[in-house]
């Protein structure tokens, strides 16, 4: 027997870190070489009421097969405050859509801000961010952005505006890759004379309404890229800066060992994470091992079980099915409900705060500016829109969670005389169910199915798939408020919960609304899943009608290269719209080493 | 001798580690907390011991890694649920099928829910059956139990009914276009018309008596033949 001990102390401290080293073959995450979480944007200056089209990459969701996971989308402002947000649907790490810039939004500068919504692997260590100027159409004096001009990040390199010139020779631009650049202190560049892709073009100049065949090519070289995306827009749009920058740790920190953290690993695959706390309302101290219920409205019962940790905090993780906009969490049982305070974390909250670049407000970048704003209020004002929304399948159609198939019993009021409470309805016309008043609460058990015994605990009480916590909220509910009443009274197991039956109640109306507002309840609100979409740019072949005026400063957006896709020589096309001016094509992405590079390519609409 | 014991015992610690560690999602389990009624003599469930499995839903998830037993008297699959030690009757309108794995033998079983109709019995409802080979043609095996008599025995001052069992599997082979024939009601002569290339092993095969020791293995040889038959009269 000591023999034995011994063996297995000399060998499982050489095991041990095996395990971790297995891990980290596994998984980008729990690799130190984590490439950095990047995101790109179509440009650098929007106008409100446009559409930032955003594509990002997060490496420790690549790994293949995998897809369906989500990551988070920001848009906030200096102040930290969310502007928009939403969530994205992560295909091997990467995602891409577009965030409408509501026409209220105030000139100044913001950071897009992206990282995963789930916690498993290392969702939340590796955010990106990145800044974009956003203007405010019918703001003539440009002053947050003066103001800003004077207020940027001390000893970082000044943002300016690529010149509109009609010259190439006075833009400034140069054709090629970056070779330094405000976050290069972030390990974010290709060194000088290292290009990673190569952008060519069939001619310089261009007319408008003209093709433009342009092409990219890896670079002779050990590195390839992993993740690039392609934009072709107006220069004067595109900054020189705007680089991806990697984050700390998204705000949102589980303590290691909780009830949070020993889930981590069960929701790798899953949807969103929702997290909070419960603690006691007198004395605000957290509550340990509180079991907590995730319900959602309904036609069936979608139930989610969490158990508070030391610290008060419960973690849920929606599972596929979910298309709601809110969901409500509540205790298991109604003693415990008057005494407790839930409070939901909120996912859409960046710890770091956002420090804008300085922005050098010249001449260049005012009149680039109006003249933006100017087209702006013409593609408004004619409806124009190259914006493509692919339809897609619901995400979560046939996730169909179900409490259980067929219940034993279905009772529907409707075919009895009317009767005026629950109580009544129970004792008429649901004989399996019986409730009782006393001192006030109403207590309620079902008959054992198999044993024809009473159950000794109460059953659990569902109204429209939200949980009931105190029955007394729906004893006012008449025979003309029920649809239909199931009654599963079995000893039945979910997952980890035990019942002592189950009643699944369904209202003719939104009675469970009132219910989930009385405070036992907390309401946690769902983001809208951001769709796929792209720019679909105007085809001028000489077929179709095409009178309408083009004013695009995107005439190109292809948000991801696939990796292996650009193994070689690479053609794409696009049209000039009527503007002139100069135009670039930028890629964007980071290498297989993770290194994050840009290449850019100038071209002359006359 | 005992060190390699030692490092295999500790691989395989590691080896469960990372499988839980990726094992993937939390799917929770649907069913009632069972508790067995009567007394038998022989082997009701398909596998005596508990096994590890998968359970697929009929919602698309799969609930990986949990430990499953499939109860050939009353055609229902049971989980064992862990932490309470709990046997649980699955919901078997929530299964649309399940996997069990044999380590020693390095085999997967799989099942899958069929409705009755589809195999030409009688009745509405569904049963679970074992894929044993699955191509153009499909062969499955029902693996029911069957009750054969009641015995009485005497312990101690007591006497119990113990009903025994024994395992009774019915095998079913699906053709092409749902066509679903029961090798040991088939009509002979039809099948040696419909596959002349392989007629003496399935005059073999039909001498045999259902429960012979390796007549389920020459079924799905015989299986694989007509498939392979199939395919190259297809090309």
């Amino acid at each position: 027997m000591l023999k034995t001990r011994i063996i297995n102390c000399l060998l499982m401290p050489l095991l041990i870190p095996l395990i971790f080293a297995t891990n980290s073959v596994f998984s980008f995450a729990g690799g130190a070489n984590l490439p950095p979480a990047s995101v790109t944007t179509d440009r650098d200056i929007y106008i409100a009421g446009e559409r930032l089209y955003f594509s990002m990459y997060l490496p420790e969701y690549d790994t293949p097969g995998e897809d369906g996971r989500l990551a988070c989308i920001v848009l906030r402002c200096r102040s930290n405050k969310t502007i928009t947000s939403g969530i994205a649907r992560l295909d091997m790490g990467r995602a891409w859509g577009s965030l409408y810039l509501e026409d209220t939004i105030s000139t100044g500068i913001y950071q897009i801000a992206c990282y995963g919504a789930m916690t498993g692997g290392a969702g939340g260590r590796n955010t990106a961010g990145r800044q974009v100027i956003v203007v405010n159409r019918f703001d003539a004096e440009l002053q947050e952005l003066e103001l800003a001009s004077g207020q940027g990040t001390a000893g970082r390199q000044v943002l300016t505006v690529n010149r509109s010139d009609s010259e190439l020779q006075g833009t400034g631009l140069t054709t090629g890759h970056e070779t330094s650049g405000p976050d290069q202190e972030n390990g974010g560049y290709v060194l000088p004379g290292e290009s990673v892709v190569s952008i060519s073009t069939n001619r310089n100049e261009y007319g408008t309404r003209e093709m433009v065949i342009a092409g990219i090519e890896p670079a002779a070289g050990e590195e390839y890229p992993l993740w690039a995306s392609i934009t072709v827009a107006r220069a004067e749009t595109i900054t020189n800066s705007g680089y991806s920058k990697q984050y700390g740790r998204h705000q949102i920190n589980p303590d290691p060992g909780s009830t949070v953290a020993a889930n981590e690993g069960n929701s790798r695959r899953s949807g969103l994470e929702i997290r909070g706390k419960v603690t006691c309302i007198h004395e605000g101290k957290p509550l340990e091992g509180i079991d907590m219920f995730l319900t959602s409205a309904g036609n069936i019962i979608d139930l989610h079980h969490s158990i508070t940790d030391t610290g008060g905090k419960f973690s849920f993780t929606l599972n596929n099915y979910h298309d709601l906009e809110e969901v409500y969490i509540s205790p298991r049982t109604s003693p415990l409900s008057a005494g407790i305070k839930i409070e939901t974390d909120d996912r859409f909250a960046v710890a770091d705060g956002f420090i804008p670049e300085r922005v050098n407000m010249d001449q260049a970048l005012i009149s680039a500016i109006r003249k933006s704003q100017d087209i702006t209020s013409v593609n408004k004002l004619f409806g124009i829109s190259f914006h493509y929304e692919p339809s897609e399948p619901p995400l979560w159609d046939h996730r169909r969670p179900m409490l259980y198939s067929a219940p034993a019993n279905t009772v529907i009021p409707a075919n009895f005389l009317p009767l005026d409470d629950l109580t009544e309805i129970s004792r008429e016309l649901v004989p399996q169910w019986q409730i009782r008043e006393r001192d006030g609460v109403l207590f309620s058990r079902l008959v054992n199915s198999r044993t024809r015994q009473y159950f000794e605990d109460p059953p659990a009480v569902f109204l429209n798939g939200v949980h009931v916590v105190n029955l007394i909220d729906i004893r006012h509910l008449r025979s003309g408020d029920i649809e239909k009443i199931e009654v599963h009274n079995y000893p039945w197991r979910y997952g980890e919960i035990e019942f002592s039956g189950i009643v699944s109640i369904t209202g003719t109306g939104n009675e469970y609304r009132d219910m989930v507002t009385n405070g036992t309840y907390s309401v946690s609100e769902i983001p809208a899943l951001i769709p796929r979409s792209t720019i679909d740019p105007p085809v001028y072949d000489g077929s179709g009608n095409n009178d309408d005026p083009d004013f695009r400063h995107t005439l190109y957006w292809e948000p991801v290269i696939a990796s292996g896709s650009i193994d070689e020589y690479r053609a794409f096309s696009f049209y000039t719209g009527d503007l002139t001016g100069p135009f670039i094509i930028r890629v964007k992405g980071v290498t297989s080493s993770g290194t994050r590079f840009t290449e850019q390519k100038i071209f002359i609409v006359r | 001798m005992p060190i390699i014991k030692h490092i295999t015992t500790n691989i395989a610690f590691i080896l469960i580690t990372v499988t839980l560690c990726y094992g993937g999602i939390f799917v929770p389990l649907a069913g009632e907390v069972w508790e067995s009624r009567g007394m038998y003599t022989g082997e009701k469930y398909f596998r005596n011991e508990w096994m590890r499995g998968d359970v697929m839903l009929e919602n698309g998830m799969v609930a990986e890694n949990v430990r499953l037993r499939y109860n050939g008297l009353i055609d229902e699959l049971f989980w064992l649920h862990e932490g309470s030690m709990q046997h649980i009757r699955l919901d078997r309108g929530l299964v649309s099928g399940f996997r069990m794995y044999v380590p020693e033998e390095d085999e997967r079983l799989e099942f899958t829910k069929v409705e009755r109709g589809r195999l030409s019995m009688l009745g509405t409802s569904d049963i679970f059956v074992q894929v044993l080979y699955d191509d153009i043609v499909i062969l499955y095996a029902y693996r029911q139990v069957s009750r054969k008599r009641d015995v009485y025995v005497r312990r101690g001052r007591s006497r119990y009914k113990l009903t025994e069992v024994e395992p009774d599997p019915v095998y079913f082979l699906v053709l092409p276009g749902d066509i679903v024939i029961r090798p040991d009601t088939l009509n002979r002569r039809d099948v040696y018309r419909a596959f002349p290339g392989i007629r003496n092993e399935l005059r073999s095969i039909f001498r045999q008596r259902r429960n012979v020791s390796g007549y389920e293995q020459q079924l799905k040889e015989t299986v694989r033949r007509i498939n392979r038959a199939l395919e190259e009269h297809q090309q």
